[in-house]
């Protein structure tokens, strides 16, 4: 049994527009002292989902349905009190933007202090002051800094800091919300390899949550893909390079630069995330996939598990774990339109969630809308 | 086509009332400190830095939308460091910028098309007719086609990766000559980069525009330009062709930007010289070579002397030392182990802590009365 | 303005104001011109010919408040419509070019922010003398540096957006910057201010007409207050006298506050986050997330 359990999750919220589905069942695990990335671009429902595992939705969400199990226990039915012995003790979280979540007028020790003195009510203000001063070493502070305020850090020491808070009281998983965005990327390097030091030495288990792949693939065992509030395909960050099963990870894959390989323009990928209020019909990438047929208009695909471990939810993929070529499926207009669309052109999309039309060569519309209208 | 000699571009700093106290001069943030570039016909040039480098300064500087403290800008051999009026507003029309931001670049109040035309405006382009033409023309160059579904359209009913099209198209409708693209795709996803990464680049293919391309990611500069700048606190410390400064890097900031730029293949996991503390800030930039005080490679010379950019043929420059001789970098020096255990690791914390807080060989303050 | 219904307070003020609306435009038209002097007897109890009573003149109250209700009015919002303008023009001017030029003007609306107003009203209403167009005048003058302050410092932020840039990189002069880039974004402030100045004009003319100097060719609310209390009608205990004309002035008063305060709301940030469905920066903000009220 891991250490985290994540099954068929299904996170609400209520918006003026309606009632949205963040995130549409989702299911993965999370070993002990496992990297998990979480990745996806916006709109997929990678943050909700963390929130949603720590249970720090806002007023107007809510875990609709599924289950989070943590060591066996199930999160998402429990009452407040037990809930907040969890929280920070065996899980915490470092939120997206957290260089800029410290109080300015705290000095940054008593705000790292605050999470042991309000857990442990055993350890006294000394106790944890030298606590703090341990965690600060751990991540690469200088002790002294404890009496500083937040204001006299460079956005990669304030990471530090929220990264020191986050391990406070010791917790066995945490989850990292795009900790390295907005920081410089040599500043990302020495947070990432912080992080690698910290799941090393403290045998953490971690969630990554992150837009950028490449950061997945230099600090994760593992990564979730996901696209519109559900889980495109899971697996190895290996497995996801050399074999990616999902015509949006394949292409996500691509999109990424390389330094080193070919030096080639990434075909990108047609198109935007789709609006969640009205999301397509069937697989919810479908107007933007190239192998899509009519199935996949029709009926989200069942997730399959192929050896080891890899999962993935695709209509064109076989019984034998090879993703067919467009060429050799039905395809629907919308997914031939694809392959002959201007690579610099945009593709249309109304906001109102009505899903992408096509436009073809010459400016008519043609193909097909998310609902099926021509 | 456009040259940048020695740009200077600084800021003074308020001071704080301990400075005031003791009699200190407002502290200058030298943002930009001395900037030679070209930028030839159409050519991709990406200028990269992280952040406190002063490439959004240089970027802003050329289009005049940011001061300039002494340097030139020429432009076809004419001086336009301090034109000002008409002069000045036929130098905007051939020299235009997109923004970061593709969020907050646009007016919210304001249709697609009377922002793509406004540029006609005010320079006096054309009637309305033609302003009309025109406008459908740079939003179709853009890439927005079919016209005729975004021309009434507003900024909150597009999306990130429309709206910068709506940028470029708004930059591209009065023909200039040079691009100046500050982080054009930074904000929006990465499947989305693409296409207006293609568009710029047919913009240089078709028009032979010449595009400053501004930007934190070297992996992304790479892709795209055909010379590659990298600055550091406020100078370029090294120039050259794409390929080969990112085969052959000739200076210690490059080559340690390089390695540990993340690549999608995990089975590629180099070795990362990731350097201690972080860009040190613009108003203390250390005496010397300014990167000496983070530099793997730093020799005596380095905390002396500011090395002059050093020229290496094929059009590859260098500020360092070390390159003088025209060999290639040595490897960088052995680091201490990545996964450092108890001990280890306190030391390199220290290492850390103190990189950061302390810098070895400053410039103070001036004290001129 | 659909989101001007969804506020409580918003709907309410605007529904008083429509009505006090109705009474002021259509009203003179129902009960006629303003008695002269001697058309009845004077200070008669509220009756069936006479709904309020008639004053010491021997006017008809209730054709005397609907009246009242329309110089209250017009006052209110020209006065306002003047400061508004004078003020926003300040605002923008001073905020926008910055330097000397933002000095010197801020300097002369500080000049005439601390003012007393009502000094400065007494005294500019005795000059020019107590008619209704003076009174506006004075009014205008006194309230534009409050606007003056908040557009500028509207502005100030304005100034800084990217699109800003974007207009001086195609070579955008000031003048039209101001126009086309910043007027426009300030406009929202602008009205939300205004309900709230008309507010404060309004009752202010009514103090002054209290006083004594307010428009003395007209009857607004205010001279309908101050002549009761000169005939004593508070000890005598003429109810119908002074009490409509107070309370008009107190719910119209209310009136315009609720509306700014649901102006407020309105522009309140929450509003100018980016609408929920677009592709969203790389900080990879989930759009629901991004969606939800108090959320960046």
């Amino acid at each position: 049994m891991a250490l985290l359990e994540v099954r068929d999750l299904v996170v609400e919220f209520d918006l003026p527009g309606g009632r949205v589905r963040a995130v549409d069942g989702v299911t993965f695990d999370v070993g002990t002292a496992e990297a998990v990335g979480l990745v996806g671009e916006s709109g997929c429902g990678k943050t909700t989902t963390a929130l949603a595992i720590m249970r720090l939705l806002p007023e107007n969400g809510r875990i609709a349905a599924g289950s989070v199990l943590f060591d066996g226990e199930d999160l998402v039915p429990m009452k407040r009190g037990p809930l907040r012995r969890r929280r920070w003790s065996d899980l915490s979280i470092i939120f997206q933007g957290a260089m800029n979540a410290l109080n300015p007028v705290r000095r940054v020790g008593d705000q790292v202090a605050e999470p042991i003195l309000l857990h442990e009510p055993s350890v006294t203000r000394k106790g944890a002051w030298r606590r703090v001063g341990e965690l600060f070493e751990l991540v690469g502070i200088n002790r002294d800094r404890r009496r500083d305020y937040p204001h006299q850090f460079s956005g990669g020491m304030r990471q530090r800091v929220m990264i020191a808070m986050a391990l406070a009281n010791r917790p066995r998983l945490v989850i990292g919300d795009e900790p390295t965005t907005a920081l410089d990327v040599m500043v990302q390097a020495q947070i990432l390899e912080l992080l690698e030091r910290l799941r090393a030495e403290l045998g953490l288990a971690m969630i990554l949550i992150t837009h950028d792949l490449s950061v997945i693939s230099e600090t994760c065992d593992r990564a979730v893909v996901m696209y519109a509030g559900q889980v495109a395909e899971t697996g190895t960050v290996g497995e996801l390079y050399r074999r990616p099963l999902h015509p949006y990870t394949e292409r996500l894959m691509r999109s990424v630069p390389d330094i080193g390989n070919v030096r080639r323009l990434p075909a990108g990928i047609p198109g935007h995330p789709p609006s969640l209020v009205r999301p397509p019909s069937g697989c919810r990438f479908h107007p933007r996939c190239d192998h899509a047929m009519e199935v996949c208009r029709r009926t989200f695909p069942a997730e399959r598990t192929f050896d080891p471990g890899h999962r993935v939810a695709c209509h064109a993929v076989g019984d034998d774990g090879r993703t067919r070529a467009p060429s050799e499926l039905p395809l629907l207009p919308s997914a031939r339109a694809l392959a002959d669309l201007d690579p610099r052109r945009e593709m249309p999309t109304l906001l109102d969630g009505a899903g992408a039309a096509l436009v073809g060569v010459d400016g008519e519309i043609e193909g097909i809308t998310a609902e099926g209208r021509p | 086509m456009i040259e940048l000699r020695g740009l200077r571009v600084a800021f003074a700093r308020r001071r704080s009332f301990g400075e005031v106290v003791r009699g200190l001069l407002a502290p200058s943030v030298r943002a930009v400190d001395g900037v030679d570039l070209e930028l030839r016909r159409g050519e991709i040039v990406a200028l990269v830095g992280e952040s406190g480098s002063g490439k959004t300064t240089t970027g802003r500087a050329i289009v005049r939308l940011g001061p300039i403290s002494a340097g030139q800008i020429l432009m076809e051999g004419r001086d336009v460091t301090a034109i000002r009026g008409v002069d000045l507003r036929a130098y905007r029309r051939r020299v235009q910028i997109i923004f970061q931001d593709p969020y907050e670049s646009l007016d919210p109040r304001r249709s697609v098309t009377d922002q793509v035309a406004e540029p006609l405006i005010v320079q006096g382009i054309g009637n309305r007719a033609e302003r009309r033409e025109r406008v459908d023309r740079a939003l179709e160059e853009a890439g927005l086609r079919p016209v005729a579904l975004y021309r009434d359209r507003y900024p909150h009913e597009l999306s990130g990766g429309q709206r910068q099209r709506v940028a470029i198209a708004s930059a591209m409708v009065l023909e200039p000559d040079v691009l100046v693209a500050d982080e054009p795709v930074s904000m929006l996803d990465v499947s989305l980069r693409s296409g207006i990464l293609r568009v710029m680049m047919d913009l240089r293919e078709q028009r032979g525009i010449g595009i400053l391309f501004i930007t934190h990611d070297l992996s992304l500069a790479w892709l795209i330009a055909d010379r590659i700048a990298v600055m550091y606190l406020g100078r370029i410390v090294e120039v050259g062709p794409a390929e080969i400064l990112v085969r052959d890097p000739r200076h210690p900031y490059t080559k340690a930007l390089l390695s540990v730029m993340p690549s999608p293949d995990p089975a590629r996991r180099r070795k990362r010289a990731i350097l201690r503390g972080e860009t040190p800030d613009p108003s203390l930039i250390p005496a010397g070579c300014r990167f000496h005080t983070r530099c793997p490679l730093v020799f005596d010379r380095c905390r002396a002397e500011d090395p002059p950019d050093f020229e290496l043929g094929e059009g590859r420059r260098s500020a360092c030392w070390l390159a003088e001789g025209g060999e290639p970098l040595p490897d960088f020096p052995a680091e201490a182990p990545r996964l450092a255990s108890a001990s280890a690791h306190h030391a390199s914390a220290k290492m850390t802590a103190d990189a950061a807080s302390a810098e070895p060989s400053l410039v103070e303050p001036d004290r001129r009365p | 303005m659909r989101s001007l219904r969804a506020s409580r307070q918003g709907t309410i003020g605007l529904l008083i104001l429509a009505v006090f609306a109705l009474i002021a435009i259509l009203g003179p038209f129902v009960v006629g011109e303003i008695d002269r002097a001697g058309a009845f007897a004077s200070l008669q109890d509220p009756s069936a010919a006479h709904p309020l009573g008639t004053d010491r003149a021997g006017r008809d109250l209730v054709t005397l408040n609907v009246h009242g209700a329309r110089v209250s009015l017009i006052v209110g919002v020209v006065a306002s419509l003047l400061s508004m303008i004078i003020g926003s023009g300040v605002g923008i001017i001073a905020g926008y070019l910055g330097g000397r030029v933002d000095f010197a003007l801020m300097r002369i609306t500080d000049f005439f922010y601390v003012l007393p107003t009502l000094v400065l009203a007494l005294v500019l209403a005795a000059i020019l003398g107590p008619n209704l167009l003076n009174v506006i005048i004075v009014i205008g003058i006194a309230s534009w540096p409050g606007t003056a302050r908040v557009i500028r410092s509207q502005t100030l932020s304005v100034r800084e957006r990217m699109f800003v840039d974007r207009a001086r990189a195609f070579g955008s002069g000031n003048a039209r910057i101001m126009m086309r880039q910043v007027l426009p974004n300030v406009f929202g402030l602008v009205l939300a201010n205004t309900t709230l100045t008309i507010a404060g004009a309004i009752f202010l003319e009514t103090t002054l007409s209290f006083l004594g100097v307010g428009p003395r060719d007209t009857y607004s609310w205010g001279r309908i207050l101050e002549e009761s209390f000169g005939a004593g009608a508070l000890t005598l205990g003429r109810w119908a006298w002074f009490v409509p004309p107070g309370l008009a002035v107190v719910l119209v008063v209310l009136a315009f506050t609720m509306l700014g305060a649901a102006f407020d709301e309105i522009l309140d940030p929450r509003l100018r986050s980016r609408e929920a469905y677009s592709s969203g920066p790389d900080t990879g903000i989930d759009e629901a997330a991004t969606a939800l009220p108090g959320r960046a």
